[in-house]
């Protein structure tokens, strides 16, 4: 069957791209950066904060091009602080200011974007401007090109982020069912909200690496849009998302590969394609 | 128990249609069969090629001594300092918006600009990546023992 | 000692004042109803001594060691999405949350007591059922199963048999009215005029931006405005 030749071709020239080292770090990393978008996913979700991401993410391309022209060597000391505190402001005007919270994602979203462009155009002293530019945005062949140290770094925090969701569960949970309840009844809500948001950046900038800033959304809401097709319960839909995540990462940075496709717009179409699958499975068993 | 056999079923489906989408071609190489070269950059695919080389280019010291065979663009410029070409050989990311390139030397007693190509061409070298103290700093080159033109 | 003591409380919403100088007091044990007209600003109140409103002016005072994750509260209504996954047993579950303090996961105790509640609330056998595909009086029951776990020395209640079924509304006054007896202090708002004198040990009745009446229910239909809202006297012409 064409099928069955197709697969063992396919083994047989993945198991040889394997031997590259880049190659192993592009597929560690990038489950681990499935992994912990998928986990915050239900939650932004189920807060209406989808467009968390693309937000955030143009932040970070923001902060990314004010560390290039200040020629900082290492651009993470300045893009994860002041992705984090973004972050919090803009988790915190969601309720109850003036400005509500999808036109404040639109202001810093945009103006970030288009400030970061510009300070890029003016100060840059890199000779490829637009690749730069172009790997931040898609992720091009960035997760294909880090190092030992980027690796270590995205390994470790992804642990930290992945720890922390395990520890706050419960209140995770409880913050994104029913947050008025929670502080009435003296639970610390806006203190897990502020974690919450811390964790959100931390995983955004992370996230960067494996699709660039302009498909992260992507990574973080299908995995938990294709789970709650199907799944009821606040921890089958966690569970699900995560392997639904991995497996789309997994699948998208394969076929990437072989057929030598971005990566990061090939995750997003394997998503987009889980997404569809379970869309009709989750109708087919309603009907049944 | 229902609701997960659907899934699994889909989740089949997806992974049938993209197995589909396979197109790699396996062609053989004389010099791979022998066993000469170490890492033949020339048979990967765009994506592949692009990383590998910038993994060269931040890791030199693991690629000493191997002998390595690629295909790229002709590229070449001169450096005033030492008064004298350099020449690389450049490949792109698959969206063509990144490029990343290895200096290389060819062997024996060839004259820019006669003896090499035109600029922007496509050429295939074959040769070892070798490291070389000049003043100031330390280069690396691949070592061509052969330079041809390709596709 | 009262457990929560109001002095001249003004409260209000979206710059209008809606109440002035409240002032009474609650007692542990005490089941106190608060009844009054729609749009006079009792949710108002529930809201403000849950610290979720900040008062215009006056104090709440809590005391008889009565600490804020003492509090159970069932709010009128619960803003929740239309395709939010959660299991009533989760719902349930996240009402113990404020005695875990720091702790990451419920200890058994925080688990049976949830399923007690459950059972108290005849929720069991819907326990995986996804919440938001039950019907009005199955979700009130959860929610009021949740706010069970939190209580642990008071239980506000926010209209808690409103849109339910005559023989669940009897079921729900029965339960809460047992927890009373166990020494839970309930500071109920009803529309129901009748349970309340039924069930109540003090009233409290809010109309014209005031306190009408504040006292026990024997004093309540005694007085002006309970012999008027109760139905026992004529309203003034």
């Amino acid at each position: 069957m064409g099928a069955c030749t197709g697969m063992t071709e396919i083994i047989t020239t993945l198991s040889a791209n394997f031997q590259y080292l880049f190659v192993r770090y592009a597929l560690i990393v990038g489950v681990l950066i499935a992994l912990c978008s998928s986990l915050l996913g239900v939650t932004l979700v189920l807060k209406r904060f989808s467009f968390i991401g693309d937000g955030l993410s143009h932040v970070a391309f923001g902060a990314i091009s004010i560390a290039a022209a200040l020629n900082l060597t290492n651009n993470f000391l300045l893009v994860l602080p002041v992705t984090v505190i973004c972050a919090v402001l803009l988790l915190r005007t969601g309720q109850n200011t003036k400005i509500k919270g999808d036109a404040a994602i639109a202001m810093i979203s945009v103006g970030t974007l288009a400030i970061g462009y510009l300070i890029m155009n003016l100060f840059s002293k890199s000779s490829n401007l637009s690749g730069d530019v172009c790997t931040t945005l898609f992720g091009s062949t960035s997760i294909l090109t880090l190092n030992e140290a980027e690796v270590w770094l995205c390994g470790i925090l992804s642990i930290l982020v992945i720890a922390v969701f395990l520890l706050f569960y419960h209140k995770i949970f409880a913050v994104t069912f029913d947050e008025d309840f929670m502080a009435a009844t003296g639970v610390k809500a806006k203190t897990y909200n502020l974690i919450l948001a811390v964790i959100i950046a931390v995983v955004i900038v992370l996230a960067m690496n494996l699709v660039g800033a302009l498909l992260i959304s992507a990574l973080v809401i299908f995995p938990a849009l294709s789970s709650m097709r199907i799944y009821k319960n606040f921890k089958a839909v966690t569970i699900c998302s995560v392997i639904v995540s991995v497996v789309c990462a997994l699948l998208g940075i394969f076929i990437a590969i072989l057929a030598s496709t971005p990566v990061g717009s090939t995750i997003v179409a394997v998503n987009i394609a889980g997404f569809l699958a379970f869309s009709m499975a989750g109708l087919i068993a309603r009907r049944a | 128990m229902k609701k997960t056999v659907v899934v699994l079923f889909f989740i089949c489906v997806v992974c049938m249609a993209v197995t589909g989408c396979s197109q790699k071609d396996n062609g053989t190489d004389d010099f791979a069969d022998l066993g000469i070269i170490d890492l033949d950059i020339s048979k990967m695919s765009g994506i592949m090629v692009y990383s590998q080389v910038v993994h060269i280019g931040e890791n030199p010291a693991e690629y000493v001594g191997k002998c390595i065979k690629i295909t790229g663009q002709y590229y070449a410029s001169y450096n005033e300092e030492t008064a004298s070409y350099y020449h690389y050989v450049i490949v792109g990311d698959e969206a063509l918006c990144c490029q990343a390139g290895l200096k290389f030397i060819w062997k024996g007693d060839h004259k820019y600009p006669n003896d090499y190509p035109a600029l922007n061409t496509n050429i295939e070298l074959i040769g070892i990546y070798e490291k070389r103290e000049e003043p100031g700093k330390t280069n690396y080159y691949l070592i061509a023992d052969s330079l041809s033109p390709a596709e | 000692m009262p457990q929560l003591a109001c002095q001249n409380l003004s409260l209000g919403y979206e710059g209008k004042t809606v109440i002035t100088d409240l002032s009474f007091h609650v007692n542990a044990g005490d089941y106190l109803c608060i009844v009054g007209e729609n749009g006079s600003g009792k949710s108002t109140l529930m809201k403000t001594i849950l610290r979720l409103k900040s008062p215009i002016k006056g104090e709440i005072v809590t005391g008889d060691g009565l600490a804020h994750n003492d509090i159970g509260y069932l709010p009128q209504q619960t803003m929740v999405q239309k395709d939010f996954p959660a299991s009533v047993r989760e719902v349930v579950r996240s009402g113990c949350l404020n005695r875990c303090g720091l702790r990451p996961f419920y200890n058994r105790a925080e688990k049976r007591m949830a399923e007690e509640n459950m059972n108290l609330l005849g929720i069991a056998p819907i326990a995986k059922h996804c919440y938001r595909e039950l019907s009005g009086g199955q979700q009130q029951r959860t929610l009021l199963a949740r706010a069970l776990c939190a209580a642990r020395k008071i239980l506000l209640l926010d209209e808690p048999v409103a849109g339910l079924d005559p023989k669940a509304t009897v079921e729900m006054y029965d339960v809460i009215k047992s927890l009373n007896s166990n020494g839970i202090t309930i500071i109920m708002i009803s529309h129901d005029i009748a349970a309340s004198v039924k069930f109540a040990s003090h009233i409290m009745h809010i109309g014209n931006h005031a306190s009408l009446f504040f006292g026990t229910t024997a004093e309540y239909l005694k007085s002006e405005a309970g012999r008027i809202y109760s139905g026992w006297g004529r309203a003034p012409a």
